[in-house]
């Protein structure tokens, strides 16, 4: 009798305990765990991601039992450097938050091995639902250390509202600015029928010798340097640094968007996701406005090179934590991937969608009529980079971070320096080469 | 063995309370209920005890306990901080003036002559600049501003809403105090922004909207010389075009012959308000923070900055005012989205609060707190119930180890082995059996009482079958122990029946028994 009791009440006693130790049981409604996040998505507009995360809090984290908390709004490029310097604990850095988006230079720059891989929380049916490049690209060490949310690329956005004008009086049109031929002609023309403006700007000026020198088949790398025997790369950086100190490049210390709403330059080449940030007026040092119309293009490339768009986006990051975190983490990267999330969070904020389905619908749709201008604009284009380019994935590597960083800001000053002493006129051959074994020097000194 | 014992002891029980036949409960069985029932007595008695001296604790005196302490650290670090912050923009208004007014001396001009004048206002501007950069870097706040009473175009659209002025805001918000802040330049002449090489915010205008900025109005309308008495903090404004929702001091610009020159002042933003209060009560439910508007009996959030675990990400949650229901220990704040309880404390953050009246307030989602009371009653329940499981077979083990022993005796004196035993009242138990079995009258006497026989005859029939098993087997002279390995079960399942047999045959003793069973005929001997 007893033995037949037992046999009854030790089973149920050993499934308590083993669906006490499921993933599910690691949440409780009315003890929710909190997750600190650190993100980039409209840090300086109404942030799309906010009102996501907000939505995530009342339904999917009530029911749960998880609140996200975003405790930082920044940009891809300026959230790198407080988490590096949180990651190596530096005086009056905080502390590193649960969940953040970031490029994958951060995470090598802090060591993978500080985080936790997602495939122990994400099973891999639901893995393949997603685009695997973009699962590829957050994959180090065999681990799944970064999740895809939402991945962008560069296009060139014009200030249409001048561009027609300018367009009407010198002849010059958008096809102009399909190469970069026809980009550094447009801006000598413009330099001049504007009364000395620069016509473009480039948010992430590596980026633009990185991509056109690969392009045109040269290697920009060398190693974990930069390869300035590659010709292709001389012939690339002379041209801009010919275009600026001619005045023809916006030199202001800001993203593209800014610098077009004030009518410092007309275009830029700069993320999908600028189309979050761009207002719907100019405003000019007389306190008037203008309306600011928009054409979204592909970013020029070199008549002879091959058809290469970056492709970028920064991914969900969790440095290691505890077995709820982690899991509660992972619920939050999935709702947020969730078609329903996705698709409007990502058509709201100028990204792709993260999952097969998603992402082909997007990038192959030829109409986005019940969008703003703006967006169909923007989503145009991105079919034509499907359709026409190849998606160039960005090299990391450990200290490709500061590497970047190092050559923005010393391109920028010796750019600067040149324009104080020959600005203002079109450089001889002698002084570009002097310019480039400059260039070298500050990038070869440690 | 045991066991079987143990269930076969607990069915009969069960049965017995079932029947409602006490008298049929046995002696074990009977003190194993008086221990149990004395210790639910005991267990009720102490709770009762606890609860009435207020020894035992109460979540909702607990948790307001709690809060109130938390809310003491909250309204205080608030309190101090904004105090702070008054104290740098009226430094702030101090070092701005003086400049503006040394410029326009320089520039032999006057204050009047400033609308319509770029080149006036970019010198002006771009002499605010470092003092509201050293600002921006020391005092408690997410950004810095200062509104000149003058625009640079009289004839724009919408002038007469347009000031000049320079707005500079914090970039690189992760912790409460950026060591190494990255400015962002949001307001200004764009030659001013671009000589000092900040990036320009996305929502970067030339000029202020004194339409948005309510204070102004109010400031110029109340400017005094001590500017103590003469700052405001104004409710929660949005950053037009963004997520940033802010409070934001606002100090007039006086020259010494008390001209009003325009305001200045310090933004603390939704996120840094959030970093810098933070709130992290372990012991309590996630807990949420507000510095908001008292309406009545309406607490208005929306006017207001919050922070702790439903802080902005909840904001429609606090988007509406929350209906407040004043509690003796807990407040009760009913929004239409969510319910909550907390506590609140009045705070005066400037002398111009006026129609403002700021409180700082605790709460908790009431479905949280319902939820910790009702774990807290059900920690007790559990409590009580393990106790009494431990009580009921404490005193199962207890009665059996106690009346095991006199049940052994009582069967010895039964089977006539009467001994001495170490128990003196069964002892004495045996020694007046004894004398009363030598004082016993003889049989013929006995034989007299028919009537009894009569009425023991009668009722052999209302025997159970089990009964009547053990009834026949005494017919065939086997003694308690015989019967019991006769018909395979235990002595005490033999001791029971008997008690039952007795009942029904209107018996008292086996004696007696014997002796009808002696008178009976073989005829009805031989009866099943």
């Amino acid at each position: 009798m007893f033995a037949r009791i037992l046999s009854l009440v030790l089973p149920i006693l050993f499934s308590s305990l083993l669906l006490s130790g499921c993933r599910d049981s690691l949440l409780a409604p009315e003890a929710p765990v909190r997750l600190s996040f650190w993100h980039v998505y409209g840090a300086q507009a109404d942030s799309p991601m906010n009102r996501l995360v907000e939505r995530f809090n009342l339904t999917e984290g009530k029911e749960k039992g998880i609140i996200v908390n975003v405790t930082s709004l920044s940009n891809t490029v300026a959230i790198h450097f407080p988490l590096v310097a949180a990651a190596k604990g530096e005086p009056g850095a905080g502390v590193l938050p649960d969940i953040f988006v970031t490029y994958p230079k951060t995470v090598l720059t802090i060591g993978p091995e500080r985080f936790a891989d997602w495939n122990e929380h994400i099973p891999s049916d639901v893995r393949k639902s997603y685009v695997p490049a973009f699962l590829e690209e957050g994959m180090i060490d065999g681990r799944q250390v970064m999740f895809p949310v939402a991945k962008s690329s560069r296009t060139l956005f014009v200030n249409a509202t001048i561009f027609d004008r300018f367009s009407a009086d010198t002849g010059l049109t958008y096809d102009d600015l399909i190469t970069w031929e026809g980009m550094f002609k447009a801006a000598e023309t413009y330099h001049k029928w504007s009364g000395g403006k620069a016509f473009f700007k480039y948010d992430e000026w590596m980026h633009y010798s990185l991509i056109n020198t690969v392009a045109l088949g040269g290697e920009f790398f060398s190693g974990r340097k930069v390869n300035f025997d590659s010709p292709e790369f001389a012939r690339v950086w002379k041209l801009l640094a010919k275009a600026a100190l001619s005045g023809h490049v916006c030199m202001l210390n800001c993203f593209s968007t800014a610098a077009m709403t004030v009518g410092e330059t007309l275009c830029g080449v700069e993320s999908t996701a600028s189309v979050l940030y761009f207002k719907d007026y100019m405003t000019f040092p007389d306190n008037t406005h203008l309306p600011l119309r928009l054409r979204v293009l592909p970013a020029p490339k070199f008549s002879e090179a091959k058809p290469l768009t970056i492709l970028a986006g920064s991914s969900l990051c969790m440095p290691k934590s505890t077995r709820a975190k982690e899991y509660a983490a992972s619920v939050f990267a999935r709702w947020l991937t969730r078609e329903e999330n996705n698709v409007p969070f990502a058509l709201s904020t100028g990204y792709l969608p993260v999952k097969n389905e998603a992402f082909s619908r997007i990038v192959k749709a030829g109409n986005f009529d019940e969008h703003d201008a703006k967006t169909q604009e923007l989503y145009k284009t991105v079919n034509r980079l499907h359709r026409d380019y190849v998606f160039y994935k960005l090299p990391f590597f450990d200290g490709y971070g500061e590497l970047e960083k190092k050559f923005c800001e010393e391109q920028m000053a010796l750019f600067e320096r040149w324009i104080a002493s020959h600005g203002g006129k079109e450089p001889s051959e002698d002084i570009l080469d002097a310019m480039f074994r400059e260039f070298r020097e500050c990038m070869e000194r440690p | 063995m045991k066991f079987n014992e143990f269930f076969e002891y607990h069915r009969k029980l069960y049965r017995l309370l079932r029947s409602q036949d006490k008298n049929l409960l046995s002696f074990k069985g009977r003190m194993h209920v008086y221990i149990l029932v004395l210790s639910a007595i005991l267990l009720g008695c102490t709770f009762f005890l606890l609860s009435f001296l207020e020894v035992l604790p109460s979540e909702k005196n607990d948790v307001a306990n709690q809060l109130e302490v938390l809310l003491e650290d909250y309204d205080r670090s608030i309190a101090t901080s904004f105090s702070k912050t008054a104290r740098h923009g009226i430094l702030l208004s101090q070092r701005l003036s003086a400049a503006f007014e040394q410029e326009l001396a320089d520039r032999n001009a006057d204050f009047a002559d400033l609308s319509d004048n770029p080149k006036l206002i970019e010198a002006l501007e771009e002499r605010s600049y470092s003092i509201l950069e050293q600002t921006l870097q020391l005092a408690d706040c997410s950004g810095v501003f200062v509104v000149l009473d003058a625009t640079v175009n009289t004839s724009a659209p919408a002038s007469r809403l347009s000031r000049a002025g320079v707005y500079l805001k914090i970039a690189n918000i992760n912790n409460s105090d950026p060591i190494d802040p990255i400015l962002l330049f949001a307001r200004g002449m764009h030659e001013v922004g671009s000589r000092h090489k900040h990036d320009f915010h996305n929502r970067w205008e030339l000029e202020f909207s004194i339409s948005r900025l309510g204070m102004f109005e109010t400031l110029k309308n109340s400017a005094v010389p001590d500017l103590s008495r003469c700052f405001f903090f104004s409710p929660r404004i949005n950053f037009e075009g963004t997520w940033e929702n802010m409070i934001m001091l606002g100090v007039p610009l006086m020259s010494r012959n008390g001209t009003f020159m325009g305001i200045c002042g310090l933004e603390i933003n939704s996120l840094y308000f959030r970093l810098a209060f933070p709130l992290e009560a372990h012991s309590l439910p996630p807990t949420t923070g507000l510095l908001a508007c008292r309406e009545g009996a309406l607490l208005a959030p929306a006017k207001g900055l919050n922070s702790g675990a439903y802080a902005d990400n909840f904001s429609s949650s606090f988007s509406a005012s929350l209906h407040t229901e004043r509690k003796e220990k807990l407040n009760r704040y009913v929004s239409p989205q969510e319910s909550f309880v907390g506590l609140e404390h009045e705070i005066t953050l400037s002398p111009l609060d006026g129609a403002n009246r700021w409180v700082v307030a605790l709460l908790i989602p009431e479905s949280a707190h319902m939820f910790i009371i009702h774990m807290k009653y059900m920690k007790m329940a559990i409590f009580g119930a393990v106790f009494l499981v431990l009580a009921y077979f404490l005193s199962y083990g207890i009665s059996r180890r106690f009346i095991n022993p006199i049940l052994e005796r009582i069967d010895a004196i039964t089977a006539g082995k009467a001994e001495r035993t170490e128990i003196p009242e069964i002892d004495d138990l045996i020694e007046y059996l004894s004398r009363e079995e030598q004082a016993a009258p003889h049989v013929a006497e006995v034989q007299a009482d028919m009537t009894g026989y009569t009425t023991f005859l009668k009722n052999i029939e209302t025997l159970s079958k089990a009964e009547r098993a053990v009834f026949n087997l005494y017919v065939k002279g086997l003694s308690a122990p015989e019967i019991a390995e006769e018909l395979h079960v235990t002595i005490h399942t033999v001791k029971s029946h008997n008690r039952r047999i007795y009942a029904k045959l209107n018996i008292s003793s086996r004696k007696e028994l014997l002796l009808f069973i002696n008178m009976m005929k073989p005829e009805d001997k031989l009866q099943d």
